[in-house]
């Protein structure tokens, strides 16, 4: 009897301790940190609750409360954080972390630490940084109708669908940040100070090493660098100007959807001990939009293809200036010269040589497709 | 061990007592039996003198045929003179010179006719049966394939299994047992197929069994079992004709009682009380969905709850970000922790259903309208539990009676709680240790010397043909091992025709 008695209050006492109860959590969508002028951290985020409109009955009302702190470290800002905060402080189903501009010049593997050290942290959640202050982003609260974390975390998705940023979180960007070949560029967003203030995808920021190197690829650009390291989302689509001639502005535009990517990267060693890098780049495409058309006509179609090569060719190539300029090697060149060439990778010093090495790109686009009309 | 043989002994009088001779005194053995009978009112006896000899006839007014008696014994006798009872009395009879044979006779519905100068007593069949008609039996209905449940009356329960089973190897063994009750069960096999030691170890553990009474199966089936605090049923109760002999032509035993349309079938296996006769009545592939269904239900049954305690109390990081914040409104206004909250609608159900069960026809309505709105609306409006909580309930008990066997559907509603618990203190590990405990339990447990979870442990491919889907007929060509028949063959190349079509 005794035993049971001990049995049974071990068994329905013990471990309450350790419950964290959902009830309670606080739950944080998105945190935003930046670099106050004196050097110490801010960070604000915000936290998902739900308002019962009245009645009870299925009408609750999803709403964000917005909550900052400074600090010295991360964990410093999220200690102060929960002391101003009713309930538990709950980064686990956090969705994105915004980095301020200027931080971001700084090393960012520090701020990530411990979403990596904690078991609990939410390893899927989205890595941008802001154009500007990443505070503003999250003082907004609400863009429109829609929660700013809900906002930016969908313009994110839908950034990768469209093949503007790599598909990328917490967890998959530690090992590019720690590979010695490869280079990390993550989204560029940024908030418009118009009077509607809307928040948008920039393009991508070329990291040089664990910082921001100060240079970001547009939109049509980072499209072109995802292209040619094969990772295109569900759609990569381009509007080029062919046909100059044309009075109608419309006209003058083709966009095409890009079906089939095929690069690959063409390491040589020059003569003169110089290596030499080609990325030939085969596209797939369908017209998608030319009123023009004639696109039935194998000789227009040829001519187009030709003509979007050479614009895209020239897109490329400047991408890739960008990318030597920010000493960025986003593409993983390095990782490839390792794997095929370890004698080239052992005589070079990949940080001060890969701006210097001969960088090129070859667009050949072929139109395969043009829609159901003829 | 001493003491108990005393107390059998000597308590109650047995058939297997001592016999006592009949005396050629007709006055000596009526008063004798009627002494026996300490002059219960319903004991008629009645002068029947024939062959110029007087007689007495004896018979319980009650158990008897007063109109067969009067026609086959009373009439045959005073109309035909000179000829003896062998000629005169149609229906059967026996003859023995025991008055404690006699006397348990009379017991049992028949009429003595006992004879002055004669020791000899002809004891008559005049037993009449109270028989209910045929119905399906309620709590095992199937949508197709034979809607004949037992009845109380044991000769019509044995009718019904030998006209499915047609064979001169089909046994049945009658023991009696109950010093009181007296009462009649029969165990029935198919000799040759079952294994012998299967019979001789069911019969043994019936024949140890030493109680005043057997009201029902239940009490027989807590004297065999082997394990009696194990919560799964070793021992597979059932109501139907064809889910018996379709257990005895696997090799198995079934044990009938007189008085119960309960049958007990040994040995049971886990998944042997997971199979309904509506698996063979349909096509393979609806029959191997609906099992897929029934074991997915055990899983539902017991982990549902258990796993939604321990999403919301400890690993709340693993819900849909698209999800959690639902879930989170549901439960910001509910006081209680998890597992209370939990518990309490468990067990608001369970009230539900037993008061569903218990209560009368009439008034049996105001329970729905009552189950309705409490587990329904007011207790999320009250903010007593969450409604996904009600959702999860809801679930584990619809799950819970897709079970064909009502005893092992029971189980699984009491299961869920330790697991309960298990999630409330260690979230998903103590999900895992309970399943672990469980595991263990129904690997290590045995039901007359066959494995439970058979064919699962130990592993056995072959059988799983017929437990966690069901091929077609003409794929089982053995019989499952788990009753260890003793003939395999079952069925060989009955599809041939196909192959002559071919040729053709």
């Amino acid at each position: 009897m005794k035993i049971t008695c001990i049995v049974l209050v071990l068994l329905l006492l013990a471990g309450c301790w350790d419950q964290r109860l959902l009830k309670n959590a606080r739950l944080i969508y998105s945190v935003a940190i930046d670099l106050k002028d004196d050097g110490k951290l801010f960070s604000s985020v915000t936290i998902r609750s739900v308002q019962e409109s009245g009645g009870g009955q299925g009408g609750s009302v999803p709403v964000n409360d917005y909550l900052s702190a400074t600090g010295n470290t991360p964990r410093q800002m999220r200690q102060n954080m929960d002391s101003k905060l009713s309930g538990e402080f709950e980064a686990s189903k956090n969705r994105m972390i915004l980095l301020g501009e200027k931080l971001s010049y700084q090393d960012i593997y520090p701020i990530l630490d411990i979403f990596y050290r904690d078991p609990k942290s939410s390893l899927g959640a989205s890595v941008a940084i802001v154009d500007g202050k990443a505070d503003e982003i999250t003082r907004m609260k609400q863009k429109d109708e829609v929660l700013i974390g809900e906002y930016v975390f969908t313009l994110l998705k839908s950034g990768e669908r469209d093949t503007y940023i790599p598909k990328q979180n917490v967890q998959t960007i530690c090992p590019i940040l720690f590979d010695p070949g490869r280079d990390l560029a993550l989204p560029y967003i940024y908030k418009s100070h118009s009077e509607i203030p809307t928040v948008g995808i920039k393009g991508l920021a070329l990291m040089e090493n664990h910082q921001y190197s100060g240079v970001y690829l547009n939109k049509t650009e980072s499209s072109l660098m995802l292209l040619m390291s094969n990772q295109k989302g569900k759609i990569a689509r381009f509007t080029k100007k062919v046909k100059p001639s044309e009075k109608n502005r419309i006209s003058q535009y083709i966009t095409i959807d890009v079906l089939d990517e095929k690069a690959k990267l063409q390491i040589q060693k020059t003569a003169s001990g110089k290596i030499r890098v080609h990325v030939p780049l085969q596209l797939k495409v369908e017209a998608i939009e030319y009123p023009i058309d004639h696109l039935i006509d194998k000789k227009t179609v040829l001519a187009l293809n030709k003509k979007l090569s050479g614009i895209l060719t020239k897109d490329a190539n400047r991408t890739l200036n960008k990318m030597q300029k920010a000493n960025s090697d986003t593409l993983g060149i390095g990782r490839e010269l390792m794997a095929y060439h370890p004698d080239l990778w052992n005589k070079t010093d990949w940080e001060k040589d890969y701006p210097e090495i001969d960088l090129s790109a070859k667009v050949t686009v072929n139109i395969v497709d043009h829609g159901i009309i003829n | 061990m001493k003491s108990r043989k005393k107390w059998s002994q000597h308590l109650y009088k047995t058939p297997q007592d001592r016999p006592i001779s009949a005396t050629s005194s007709l006055s000596d053995n009526v008063d004798y039996l009627q002494r026996s009978c300490f002059y219960t009112d319903d004991l008629i006896t009645r002068n029947l003198p024939y062959n110029n000899n007087k007689a007495m006839i004896l018979y319980l007014v009650s158990l008897s045929d007063v109109e067969k008696i009067q026609k086959a014994i009373v009439e045959p006798l005073l109309l035909l003179k000179n000829c003896s009872v062998e000629e005169a009395v149609p229906v059967n009879f026996k003859k023995t010179n025991n008055l404690v044979e006699a006397e348990f006779a009379l017991n049992a519905g028949q009429c003595l006719l006992v004879s002055e100068g004669s020791e000899t007593i002809y004891i008559i069949d005049t037993y009449i049966p109270v028989k209910r008609a045929i119905e399906e039996p309620g709590n095992e209905q199937v949508i197709r394939g034979s809607h004949e449940g037992f009845v109380e009356h044991m000769q019509t329960n044995l009718h019904m299994i030998r006209k499915r089973i047609n064979h001169p190897n089909f046994t049945v063994r009658q023991f009696i047992v109950g010093r009181l009750t007296n009462t009649k069960i029969s165990v029935l096999y198919i000799n040759k197929l079952a294994k012998d030691e299967l019979i001789e170890e069911i019969e043994r553990r019936i024949r140890s069994i030493s109680s005043d009474s057997i009201q029902t199966p239940g009490f027989i089936e807590e004297f065999i079992e082997d394990t009696p605090f194990s919560p799964f049923p070793q021992v597979l109760n059932t109501e139907r004709p064809d889910r018996v002999a379709a257990n005895l032509l696997d090799g198995k035993a079934a044990i009938l009682m007189e008085g119960s349309p309960t049958v007990l079938i040994a040995p049971a296996t886990f998944f042997s009380l997971y199979q309904s006769p509506d698996d063979y009545n349909t096509r393979s592939l609806v029959g191997s969905f609906f099992r897929l269904i029934r074991l997915a239900s055990f899983i539902i049954a017991i982990l549902v709850p258990a796993f939604y305690i321990s999403l919301i109390s400890f690993h709340y990081e693993v819900i849909p970000i698209d999800m959690i914040f639902s879930v989170k409104s549901g439960l910001t206004n509910v006081p209680f922790p998890p597992l209370i909250e939990a518990a309490f609608m468990q067990i608001t159900l369970e009230l539900l259903k037993e008061a569903g069960i218990r209560l009368p026809r009439p008034i049996a309505p105001t329970i729905g309208i009552v189950g309705g709105l409490v587990i329904g609306n007011a207790v999320v409006q009250a903010n007593l539990v969450s409604n996904i909580m009600i959702v999860v309930v809801a679930i584990t008990a619809i799950s819970s009676f897709v079970v064909p066997s009502n005893e092992m559907s029971t189980v699984l509603r009491i299961l869920g709680f330790p697991f309960m618990i298990a999630a409330a203190t260690f979230g998903f590990i103590g999900i895992v240790f309970a399943l672990m405990l469980l595991l263990m339990h129904l690997c290590k447990l045995e039901s007359f010397g066959s494995p439970y979870f058979a064919p699962f442990a130990p592993i056995n491919w072959k059988d799983i043909k017929d437990t966690i889907i069901r091929v077609p007929r003409w794929k089982m060509n053995t019989r499952p091992k788990d009753a260890h028949p003793s003939i395999e063959k079952n069925e060989y190349y009955s599809r041939e025709w196909k192959n002559n079509d071919k040729q053709k």
